[in-house]
């Protein structure tokens, strides 16, 4: 239906390892004078260049809400970075067709010896906005804002929060055709992200802006974007419907939780008293599974190792985490008073039984914390694993419930009098 | 759709040498302004001593050189008044200084802003520029004030009409501090030894440049030193303007004005090539 606004054909960009000098003077002095890169045309390419963004091409049309999402070091910053034209690529191009505006940061250019008024000015003037634009905006800002008593203190007396407020009033009110956002709106108590993610969902859907929005947080990219860029490695993997690419991240991520074995795994904290080295589920057959249907009768298996210590008091919590990474629910044993013991260097298998697993149709984490004598043994931070749940019966009556619109099943008993 | 679309902003590797974007650099005249104020006011309102400390550098130094140059070392002043002879050369030689340390800290100093938001990079030289010139201003009307005194007491003084050509001069100053300031902020980025350099060559550039010192003093053999350095003909033009002592050349002075012009030049141009990826290396 509309126009392309933002076309971006081979971009890459590449950064030298190492020392920041190329190499020789002679290649600086001739880059500096010709802006060719002699050594990229050279051998030394392979061990000192490293690409950050390759053989990126797609196109926004006018209007879109693209959410570029990806693992840290996929490339999301460096495309915004040139996008918002910090820096510059090293291939390729991109071609812009409106007013474009970066918001990277909030109060970017901000003087805490400037008073609230006079950073509304600065900060406004430093996203692109003239001085007429600021003008005809600063009572706006300054009521969105919320700091009109201050208005004329300098900002080194504002508490953090009324400068993170005032700042981002300022980039809520910048007027451009093309936004590039970065995950800065979060900012500020719960009550002004609410009002920020409300100026945000205003911003894309009712002023048809085009809208570039970087965020790890995927239930904001599915609450305000349309479509989805997934980067892997600095290169494009998909782009389709934002609801399409956040799945195929979400997949795409678990894959890498479960090639790693469990104890080898890294990221991890806790004093190490007792270890989780292996993880599976079985279903009340005592079959491994991998798939779980909702309501199913599932046991989850947890091998805990100790290592030079006798461990007593070791409390297990498990727990589930939603596509968004939300936390979903939490189990410890201590619920039910039960407390393990281990000598030195044991093996024990912990289970924990879920009798109608309550969670609905997708993907889940599953997490597990150790504890002994209530202090943290063992916590994986990227989970010990994913299950994958399908619908199933939970309410014993053959109703698949309305699975796609809610994450829990419960059960419940209707009565009726008259 | 093969149709030819319009494009407003093309994103590119390389931009052409003389690319210098200058109508991009006026349209955020807006922005240039509110940071020569953000330069200026906070210099301002931390003390109460804040805008009088301007005017008592300046002074406190030229009381410094009279003792240690005029009195101990007895380097003469072509007759002129001790006060007059240094006060002029020290605050043109402030101006100079501040804003070529400024323009050369640029791509360094404000990584952080360049990495989160785009504008005309030359916009923060420039302010830094205009900044120093204004604080110049104020030491200015000082020497201006202790000129007058002298003059009206009839102390042998001789200003001339060249006095109008001050601004003219403070131009030609501009060019030097803000050019020489470009190129060193270019380097620093892969070279950063460079800054190591910074405040010592500077003084040796102020030594090299009769502030301390009449030209009309260095020795016939060395009289090249002068020549060479493009500095000097505007710090004698200047003296000259006021006290009517010194050696000004008019050919001296507009040759040192082209040279000005062209280092200005290769400092923007310079400049604009190394701003398009300096936050990946500094």
């Amino acid at each position: 239906m509309g126009e392309t606004v933002v076309q971006v054909e081979n971009l890459g960009k590449s950064y030298r390892l190492g020392t920041i000098s190329s190499g020789t003077l002679r290649d600086d002095i001739i880059r500096l004078f010709t802006g060719k890169h002699p050594e990229l045309d050279g051998k030394r390419v392979k061990n000192e260049t490293v690409w950050a963004l390759q053989d990126l091409n797609f196109e926004i049309q006018k209007g879109d809400a693209v959410g570029i999402v990806g693992k840290n070091g996929a490339g999301k910053s460096t495309l915004l970075k040139i996008l918002s034209r910090t820096t510059a690529p090293t291939t390729g191009h991109i071609r812009i067709k409106g007013k474009i505006a970066s918001l990277l940061e909030v109060g970017t250019g901000f003087h805490p010896e400037l008073t609230g008024r006079e950073n509304i000015f600065l900060n406004g003037a430093i996203m692109g906005m003239t001085k007429k634009d600021i003008k005809g905006k600063f009572d706006e800002i300054v009521e969105f804002s919320g700091v009109s008593r201050y208005i004329d203190t300098p900002v080194k007396r504002y508490s953090s929060g009324m400068y993170v407020r005032l700042a981002f009033a300022v980039a809520a009110h910048l007027e451009s055709e093309i936004m590039i956002i970065d995950e800065v709106l979060a900012v500020g108590d719960i009550d002004f992200q609410k009002k920020c993610l409300a100026k945000m969902s205003e911003v894309t859907q009712k002023q048809g802006r085009t809208v570039l929005f970087v965020s790890h947080n995927m239930s904001s990219v599915k609450a305000l974007c349309n479509t989805g860029i997934f980067l892997e490695s600095g290169r494009m993997k998909q782009i389709g419907s934002v609801n399409e690419v956040v799945q195929a991240y979400t997949i795409a991520n678990k894959g890498l939780v479960e090639s790693t074995e469990l104890a080898q795994r890294k990221d991890r904290s806790g004093n190490g008293l007792v270890k989780v080295v292996d993880y599976y589920v079985t279903d009340e057959h005592g079959n491994r599974i991998e798939t779980i249907l909702t309501g199913a009768h599932v046991t989850f298996h947890f091998q805990l190792k100790t290592f030079s210590e006798a461990v007593r008091n070791v409390d297990v919590g498990l727990n589930f985490f939603d596509p968004e990474d939300r936390n979903m629910g939490v189990l410890y044993s201590s619920y039910y008073q039960q407390y393990y013991a281990a000598g030195p260097n044991e093996n024990m298998l912990v289970s924990c039984t879920v009798p109608k697993f309550p969670f609905t149709l997708g993907n889940y984490k599953v997490g597990l914390r150790i504890t002994v004598n209530n202090e943290e043994a063992d916590w994986i931070l990227g989970g010990v694993g994913y299950i994958n749940v399908e619908n199933g019966d939970f309410y014993g009556s053959g109703s698949p419930g309305f699975s796609h619109h809610h994450m829990t099943n419960f059960d419940g008993i209707w009565t009726v009098e008259k | 759709m093969q149709t030819k679309q319009h494009w407003q902003l093309e994103i590119k590797p390389k931009s052409g040498l003389l690319d210098l974007k200058l109508r991009e650099f006026w349209q955020y005249r807006d922005l240039l302004l509110l940071f020569v104020r953000r330069e200026l006011v906070p210099t301002y309102k931390q003390t109460i001593l804040g805008p009088l400390w301007f005017v008592l550098q300046p002074l406190l130094t030229t009381l410094v050189y009279s003792i240690v140059f005029g009195m101990v070392a007895r380097i003469p002043t072509d007759g002129a008044p001790q006060l007059l002879f240094y006060l002029p050369g020290i605050v043109l030689w402030n101006f100079f200084s501040t804003s070529f340390l400024k323009s050369s800290s640029t791509l360094v100093a404000n990584t952080h802003i360049f990495g989160k938001v785009y504008f005309p990079r030359l916009v923060i030289p420039v302010s830094g520029l205009l900044a120093s010139m204004v604080n110049f201003g104020i030491q200015f009307c000082l020497f201006l004030v202790i000129f007058s005194v002298y003059y009206f007491t009839g102390s042998k003084v001789n200003p001339s009409a060249w006095i109008l050509a001050f601004p003219a001069l403070i131009l030609i100053v501009s060019t030097y501090s803000l050019g020489l300031g470009l190129i060193v902020s270019s380097l620093t980025i892969r070279y950063r030894d460079l800054t190591h350099f910074l405040s010592f060559g500077v003084q040796l550039l102020m030594y090299a440049t009769p502030i301390i010192y009449p030209a009309s003093i260095i020795p016939a053999n060395y009289k090249w030193v002068s020549y060479v350095n493009p500095l000097s003909p505007i710090f004698e033009a200047f003296r000259f303007s006021f006290l009517g002592s010194g050696l000004f050349n008019i050919l001296h002075l507009l040759l040192s004005f082209v040279v000005g012009v062209l280092i200005m030049f290769i400092g923007i141009v310079m400049f604009n090539q190394a701003q398009r990826t300096s936050i990946d290396t500094v």
